[in-house]
């Protein structure tokens, strides 16, 4: 049987992840992420994976404007509470997505740098995200796609972001528990 | 409630025997279960997904999708393109779904019979099946003074460019219009399963036992001898392991459209290769529109206004139709494919965004064969789902008809949903939407309607079940769910569910 296209993608994310992670390991040994320390213990990432996603989460959602960063509604700690939830193949998946954007030699291959994604400034974080969400290989958008879906979905469902958009969140009907009936 | 046992409960391995073993509790299990329990019949329900009421509905997205929605609303197809939203849990996407009630559409029953060979579904046979479950449901017309302003625009500027627009029949009894049907609601105005079909099977004496994941049948010599289930941790969904074991005369899978196909895999039954194959996901595209006065489309019913003006456009192509989709802001910002300044500018009109969505009718044209369910090595669910050449033009030409109507209804810009938003402020700029490419990873894609995988049909070959939903090659396993349609609906399939499950009781039990 032919491979669909989405299954040669997913193939092609398999074999260039495994590859650059194989070859930038001793890289990233070498250089730790910049360190943003958890509010709390971790199950399923790993410190230095916590540590990468918050420097993504913080890119996604910077705060100002009134809004908070992702790192002070601990989104990346969110996430990781939420993938101790489902099949750990999901959670796999992930940590994977996070050392391949940290990775350097990833991104001297697909951009030229040799930085490590979090010791990047914001701003040029920025930039390196916008080249994931605008690149021309499926690949990296769909990697962008799955981390942002995560990291806005805790961050804009936090109540503390409701109101930057005039969501009021929602009413009380007295059903909550230990609400009365 | 009497008859419910949930997983926290069983501490010790179960072997039980009934006539009828309903794996699911969603659309079509709960109706089956209540209809062979009201004919005598001693019924079994397994249900992986926990028991959840509006005690626990604190109508929060972060609290709701992790705990009603399938894979902790992680769901979506191989590639990331597609996200499916599927409920979970006893009543299972009727706990969630947004009370959009349809029949099913005689033009669809008359493909289905003239197209595919499948005798006995006709409108008046299912007629009377469709006036008891609307009848028990509270299934009726919503009213004009009651629509959203979401839902008004919609309405408002189809009847404008005079576009074909009605009301929708909603599934509800003393609806407080809240607008968090999604989220389970917290009135228990809507008429989900767990509240109605599930209650009336109980009282009849069936049992349900939740947080009981059907890991096979067991099949010797064509028959179902058992049902094989694990007991889960609500917390991780890990196995406890505690085994329930069901021994029935009669087994059904009422799973849904992906996990039960995927169950059918498991338990290799898949002689013929049509397991998990003609998956339909009635693909959603949505565009926003930005509004002067506030929107607030967070608050009231979220569907209440459907457009079929393009749901046939003649041969060869893909219709569509036009609903509202509700604006809270969790799934809002996952939509826009933005981040940082760009998506919190999006997110601080989130009050005055109006969505408009358009549900493309897959399986119909020759090639349009929609997607699969497989399994993945590790044991999880596989879906894909290939967006086509007409797809793809389905997709553009209802990109242009969302953005008439918004700008028909006074939106001052439009929005779509592309990895960079095309932007339009006038009927003048729609030439914008045709120089973008659509279809996977070009923009969001949504699915609220998983249907197919366990097609019926009269060939043996090319269909799992017959047309009395009587597996081919097992005759005491049906299959009672929207995975036995053998397209999609173009219409929002919950109430064909209902009906077809309560249609199908007489055949079930006849084969007790």
């Amino acid at each position: 049987m032919a491979l669909d296209p989405s299954r040669r993608s997913l193939l092609r994310l398999g074999l260039a992840g495994s590859a650059v992670l194989a070859v930038g390991g001793i890289g990233l040994s070498l250089r730790p992420p910049v360190a943003v320390p958890s509010p709390g213990p971790l199950r399923v990432f790993s410190a230095r994976e916590h540590s990468i996603c918050a420097a993504i989460a913080d890119t996604m959602c910077p705060g100002g404007v009134g809004l908070p960063t992702a790192t002070e509604l601990g989104v990346a700690a969110k996430l990781d509470a939420l993938l101790s939830t489902v099949h750990p193949g999901v959670g796999k998946e992930i940590r994977q997505v996070l050392h391949l954007m940290e990775n350097p030699l990833a991104a001297l291959a697909f951009d030229g740098r040799l930085t490590p994604f979090s010791h990047l400034s914001a701003a040029d974080r920025a930039t390196a995200l916008e080249l994931w969400r605008t690149s021309s290989l499926g690949v990296r958008r769909q990697a962008y796609k799955g981390l942002h879906g995560l990291i806005n979905a805790a961050y804009w469902g936090d109540p503390r972001t409701y109101g930057h958009g005039g969501y009021p969140g929602p009413p009380d009907y007295g059903n909550r528990p230990g609400a009365t009936p | 409630m009497k008859g419910l046992t949930q997983g926290p409960e069983l501490t010790a391995d179960l072997d039980l025997r009934c006539d009828v073993c309903i794996v699911g509790s969603g659309a079509g299990g709960s109706v089956l279960a209540a209809e062979l329990s009201a004919r005598g019949l001693d019924v079994v329900i397994l249900e992986e997904g926990g028991y959840h009421t509006k005690a626990d509905f604190t109508l929060h997205e972060a609290d709701a999708y992790p705990l009603l929605y399938q894979e902790r609303g992680l769901r979506t197809t191989a590639d990331l393109a597609v996200t499916v939203l599927q409920g979970r849990g006893v009543g299972g996407s009727t706990v969630v779904n947004w009370t959009t009630c349809f029949r099913t559409p005689d033009d669809v029953l008359e493909h289905w019979a003239t197209s595919l060979g499948i005798e006995g579904l006709d409108p008046a046979t299912l007629a009377p099946h469709f006036d008891a479950v609307e009848a028990r449901l509270g299934i009726a017309p919503w009213s004009e003074e009651l629509v959203n302003a979401n839902n008004g625009a919609l309405l408002r500027g189809a009847r404008a460019l005079g576009w074909e627009a009605s009301l929708t029949s909603r599934n509800v009894r003393g609806c407080a219009n809240s607008g968090y049907c999604g989220l389970g609601c917290p009135v228990d105005g809507k008429q989900a399963m767990h509240l109605t079909y599930v209650p009336d099977a109980l009282a009849s004496g069936a049992r349900l036992y939740a947080n009981c994941r059907a890991e096979r049948f067991e099949v010797h010599d064509d028959r179902v001898v058992a049902v094989h289930a694990r007991v889960l941790n609500e917390r991780d969904d890990r196995a406890t392991g505690v085994r329930v074991t069901v021994r029935p005369k009669v087994a059904v899978s009422a799973g849904g459209a992906i996990n039960g196909p995927a169950l059918l895999l498991r338990s290799g039954l898949n002689a013929n290769g049509r397991v998990g194959r003609r998956t339909f996901l009635h693909p959603v595209v949505a565009v926003s529109g930005l509004y002067e006065d506030p929107v607030q489309g967070y608050w009231g019913a979220p569907q209440s206004v459907s457009s079929h003006e393009f749901i046939d456009r003649g041969p060869d192509k893909v219709g569509y139709f036009l609903e509202a989709a509700p604006v809270h802001p969790m799934l809002a910002s996952t939509a826009f494919n933005l981040f940082g300044g760009d998506l919190a500018r999006v997110m601080g009109d989130l009050s005055h965004i109006g969505v408009m969505i358009a549900v493309i009718k897959d399986g119909f044209e020759p090639g349009n064969d929609g997607g699969t369910v497989t399994l993945r090595r590790d044991g999880r669910v596989r879906i894909d789902y290939p967006i086509g050449d007409g797809l793809q033009e389905a997709m553009h030409s209802a990109h242009r008809r969302m953005a008439q109507v918004h700008l028909a209804a006074g939106a001052h810009t439009v929005g779509s949903l592309h990895n960079d938003p095309v932007l339009l402020s006038s009927d003048q700029d729609l030439g914008r939407l045709d120089a973008v490419p659509y279809g996977a990873l070009q923009h969001t894609i949504f699915t609220a309607h998983q249907m197919g995988g366990c097609a019926m049909g009269p060939d043996p070959d090319s269909a799992v079940v017959d047309a009395t939903l009587r597996h081919h090659h097992v005759p005491n396993l049906f299959v009672v769910d929207g995975s036995v349609f053998p397209t999609s609906l173009g219409v929002n399939p919950s109430e064909s569910i209902y009906g077809l499950a309560h249609w199908a009781a007489d055949g079930v039990a006849s084969a007790v």
